[in-house]
């Protein structure tokens, strides 16, 4: 330190005086808050083009911008098992060049708007889209209508994609926390069709064929299983202006398909631990099956989740760091899916504190039925979902991607306007009848961590728990072990 | 939550969206206008009233970070920051929560090399509540062992999780580690594990005497109030905190300038990869090279039409990953390439690939066209950053506390716009060409039997 000895007790003296003086002139209680002004969103017009693509136009003149993203109702539940990965590569090699435009080009041509362009395949969805000055939206469109409708699928981009995604897994593998989320994939979905590792496996990437992608695309790229969405500087009447002049040339001519059929396998609960033992911390985390996205119980289930595990001061985050100093970070997710999705509650941990971390999210999925929410604790659950959900509304892509979310599950626009109601009405009877059917009902466990460090503790509650080397974990199979 | 070593990250952003319009000037922006008072206790106050949505951002920058660590206490400002949360005798610990979260708002903290930020959004009948708050905290905090020990616990998993449970988390570290020789700089925000244990209650005491005071802070506050409300609620609660009459110890060390180049070489049992940095000492962000530089960066490694993207990762496929930043800091900075070698490939290889990048731009220099893109892209993340009442904040408190000009956030366009291709040529040049290097090689265990013993040193 600069200052010497004097001038450092001249400081700590001077603070005691500050806060003499605070104690007289200051105040020491919090002051209330005001009234509440009210939140208020645009509310987005839809119709529906010759070909079938549904269109759904934000107006949001705010700010010159524009955000454009089209998303597609299927994504890597179609994948085949031994397939893991087709929807993920299909979605990614929109980018990656069409009948006119190389990558390159593609790249070039939407940076030199200074905009950016995406494209994508998840479980249950893909998208492309862009995001733009509003005033360069003639520009872009024509690309994004492009990359869409007319993607060559060149063999030269499809290995130099396949290469990049096994080296980001090679990376990927070597981590705790992203080990867990492919092995919970398969504890909770087996060979279910949510069960595979949606960016593929070491072992599928390679297997995929070209014919694959195409045939993945002839699939489910068409216009009557499309949404296009258009959020930011734009009337409806210029939307749809550019959805006629852009898509309306989008055909097909195969029959509709009915999108894949789900199962969640023969889920039992289990423990699985994956040994590394260079893992610099372990990642613990409870899973089951879960909700639907439509299911009436989805807003009871989103308040008990975010008591359990949604923000700073939610159950898991109050025992593991705050009281414990365990973890950085511990949470929940609840996964509405087209068919049920998962929930899992997680936390990263030094490889010594896995067992008790386990034992405590344990405990806390228990105590959501023997110590309900209410009063509180279940306003500021309510707060922080509504509050969440407003600011998730500020940006065009953001808004963008709310609807998105919607039309996947074919769920109706009026739904926007429901969240804060529908969140704002659940009861504590509700949060509770939720948590004794999916929270307070045994889960699986898995572990990805140095087990050395905690096999001793886990034995004591958890005695039935697989352990398999990280040399041995093979994610293509439902009991997640290599065949020897 | 409670960030760290996002920090980094977060002006990285700032950096990567470089610049403005040269041949398209009807794509104006408006203009922010913000009011500024200084409070008699020294607190600066920069606000923008925005009525657009019922929110508002709320950020209260400290002008101290992690160079300013005590002497071997690397990751101590940042620990502190973590404390901040922690209350005093008025303030029961998560007051932050009860104030934000569990009212539909959010809060966090980052601490990054040159500046600590806590920054919250509220709905606006919390505004008043939520400056109480913030006036408490700066005025006084009050910790027991329990509280500290357990908290201190938390930032040693946010170290492990960041550091060790992150096959390159060592190597990020490395590049400060390795490239400065004597500025504080040199230690990373996060600290380590010896030090953190090391880390006594009084000090954090010291720490808040030091630092948290009035005439080091910059109060921001973006959204939906009355000025005359935030007048009143200002004086009330920041008004009566006392300004000490001790100077602010400030960092002076003067990094020298390099006489050699130097290699590092480490060893991870954890990267599947090899990767390597290569660093050249660069200006202050208050430097009037920054807009070239930024624009430089942006056209080397912003988006996949950039240079080093085409080259290393597409063309070549020699690069999983490739970036450059011109990661400027209050007092200097570093411009630092980055690549993760692609499987199959050699880090020699790579490094020829790399080294010929930048052997053709300090030759060539840049195009038009380039140069337009990149302006381009920073009007996109600049009206981006406008969105959210949020983004404008941390524009606002950047423009002040680190450029330490609050109409940056209005002049950076022209600025931009204003720069050439030459420029930016000269500028590379000035930096780079014929400077001394730093060059960290980061390699998977496995290739450990090939290296020269005492070139190696084990993270």
């Amino acid at each position: 330190m600069k200052n010497g000895r004097s001038h450092l007790l001249l400081a700590l003296f001077c603070l005691a005086l500050g806060q003499d003086l605070f104690a007289i002139g200051g105040v020491d209680t919090a002051p209330p808050p005001a009234a509440p002004h009210a939140v208020s969103f645009t509310h987005p017009k839809e119709t529906k083009l010759n070909n079938g693509l549904r269109l759904i136009v934000a107006e949001r003149p705010n700010l010159p911008l524009l955000a454009v993203e089209l998303i597609i109702r299927s994504g890597a539940e179609a994948d085949a098992n031994d397939l893991a990965g087709t929807a993920s590569l299909t979605g990614s090699l929109l980018t990656k060049g069409t009948e006119k435009m190389s990558a390159p080009q593609i790249a070039s041509a939407i940076e030199s708007l200074g905009g950016t362009i995406f494209s994508s395949g998840v479980l249950d969805s893909s998208n492309a889209g862009v995001l733009v000055i509003s005033s360069k939206a003639e520009a872009a469109l024509p690309i994004l209508a492009d990359i869409a409708l007319h993607p060559a699928f060149k063999q030269e981009e499809i290995d130099r994609l396949k290469k990049q995604s096994l080296d980001g897994l090679r990376v990927a593998l070597q981590q705790p926390g992203s080990v867990a989320s492919y092995v919970t994939g398969r504890v909770v979905y087996g060979d279910g069709e949510y069960g595979h590792a949606a960016g593929g496996t070491p072992e599928t990437l390679p297997a995929i064929q070209r014919a694959d992608i195409v045939k993945f695309y002839q699939t489910y790229y068409r216009p009557d299983n499309a949404t296009l969405i258009f959020s930011g500087n734009v009337t409806f009447e210029q939307g749809k202006e550019y959805a006629q002049r852009f898509f309306s040339d989008w055909k097909t001519d195969q029959a509709m398909v009915s999108p894949i059929s789900t199962t969640t396998g023969t889920w039992k609960p289990t423990s699985v631990v994956v040994d590394m033992p260079g893992a610099g911390q372990a990642s613990v985390s409870l899973t089951k099956p879960a909700i639907k996205r439509d299911s009436p119980d989805y807003y009871s289930g989103l308040v008990a989740n975010a008591t359990l595990g949604n923000g700073f001061t939610s159950r898991l985050n109050r025992e593991i760091r705050i009281k414990r100093g365990l973890s950085y970070g511990a949470r929940s997710l609840l996964d509405a899916r087209r068919d049920a999705g998962a929930f899992t509650a997680s936390a990263q941990t030094k490889n010594e504190s896995a067992a008790e971390v386990a034992l405590l999210l344990q405990g806390e999925l228990k105590r959501m039925k023997t110590d309900p929410v209410q009063g509180d604790e279940l306003k500021s659950r309510q707060a922080l979902l509504t509050g969440n959900y407003a600011r998730s509304l500020e940006t065009d892509l953001g808004f963008a991607s709310q609807i998105a979310g919607l039309a996947v599950f074919n769920l109706a626009l009026e739904t926007l306007d429901k969240f804060i109601p529908a969140i704002n009405a659940v009861t504590t009877k509700d949060v509770t009848t939720f948590s004794d059917k999916y929270l307070a009902t045994p889960s699986s466990l898995v572990i990805v961590g140095k087990a050395s460090a905690f096999s001793d503790p886990l034995k004591k509650d958890f005695p039935e728990t697989r352990v398999i080397a990280q040399t041995d974990l093979d994610l293509n199979r439902a009991d997640l072990v290599k065949r020897k | 939550m409670h960030v760290g070593r996002l920090l980094f990250l977060f002006f990285a952003c700032f950096t990567l969206a470089a610049s403005g319009l040269a041949r398209e000037p009807k794509a104006e922006i408006k203009k922010l206008s913000f009011k500024h008072t200084t409070l008699q206790n020294g607190l600066e106050i920069y606000s923008i009233e925005d009525h657009s949505s019922p929110t508002v951002a709320v950020q209260v920058w400290y002008h101290v970070g992690s160079k300013d660590d005590p002497n071997q206490r690397s990751g101590f400002a940042h620990l502190f920051e973590h404390m901040m949360f922690k209350g005093n005798e008025h303030l029961t610990p998560e007051t932050f929560e009860k104030l934000t979260e569990n009212v539909g708002g959010e809060n966090n903290a980052f601490t990054a090399p040159d500046v600590t930020v806590y920054h919250e959004v509220v709905p606006s009948n919390y505004l008043e509540p939520i400056l109480w708050a913030e006036a408490e905290r700066m005025s006084s905090l009050a910790l027991n062992d329990a509280n500290f020990n357990s908290e201190r616990d938390v930032v040693k998993e946010e170290y492990r999780q960041r550091i060790l449970a992150n096959p390159y988390g060592e190597f990020s570290l490395a590049i400060d580690q390795k490239s400065f020789a004597a500025h504080p700089y040199k230690r990373p925000s996060i600290g380590n594990i010896a030090e953190l244990d090391a880390a006594q209650l009084p000090e954090v005491k010291a720490f808040h005497s030091t630092f948290y005071r009035p005439d080091n802070a910059t109060l921001i506050v973006v959204g939906d109030f009355k000025a005359s409300d935030l007048e009143t609620w200002t004086k009330k609660y920041l008004g009566p905190i006392t300004r000490p009459r001790v100077k602010i110890p400030r960092v002076t060390v003067d990094e020298p300038s390099r006489k050699e180049d130097r290699h590092e070489v480490l060893f991870s049992a954890k990267a599947p990869l090899p990767a390597f940095a290569v660093t050249y000492l660069a200006p202050s962000v208050r430097n009037e090279d920054e807009a070239a530089l930024d624009l430089a960066d942006e056209i080397l490694s912003g988006g996949q039409s950039s240079r080093l993207y085409q080259s290393l990762v597409y063309e070549q496929q020699v690069a999983q990953h490739v970036s450059f930043s011109a990661d400027l800091r209050e007092d200097l900075g570093l411009l630092t390439f980055r690549v993760i070698v692609a499987s199959g490939k050699s880090l020699p290889e790579a490094e020829k690939s790399l080294n010929d990048q930048i052997e053709k731009i300090l030759k060539n220099g840049v195009s038009e066209a380039e140069l337009d893109k990149a302006k381009n892209r920073f009007l996109t993340g600049k009206l981006m950053e406008r969105e959210t009442n949020n983004g404008k904040a941390s524009a606002l408190g950047e423009a002040a506390v680190i450029y330490g000009d609050p109409n940056h956030i209005n002049t950076d366009l022209a600025k931009y716009q204003a720069v050439t291709a030459s420029q930016i040529k000269d500028v590379l040049n000035k930096y780079i060409a014929g400077k001394k290097k730093v060059l960290i090689e980061y390699l998977p265990e496995a290739k450990k039997e090939a290296a020269k013993p005492e070139e190696t040193e084990k993270l």
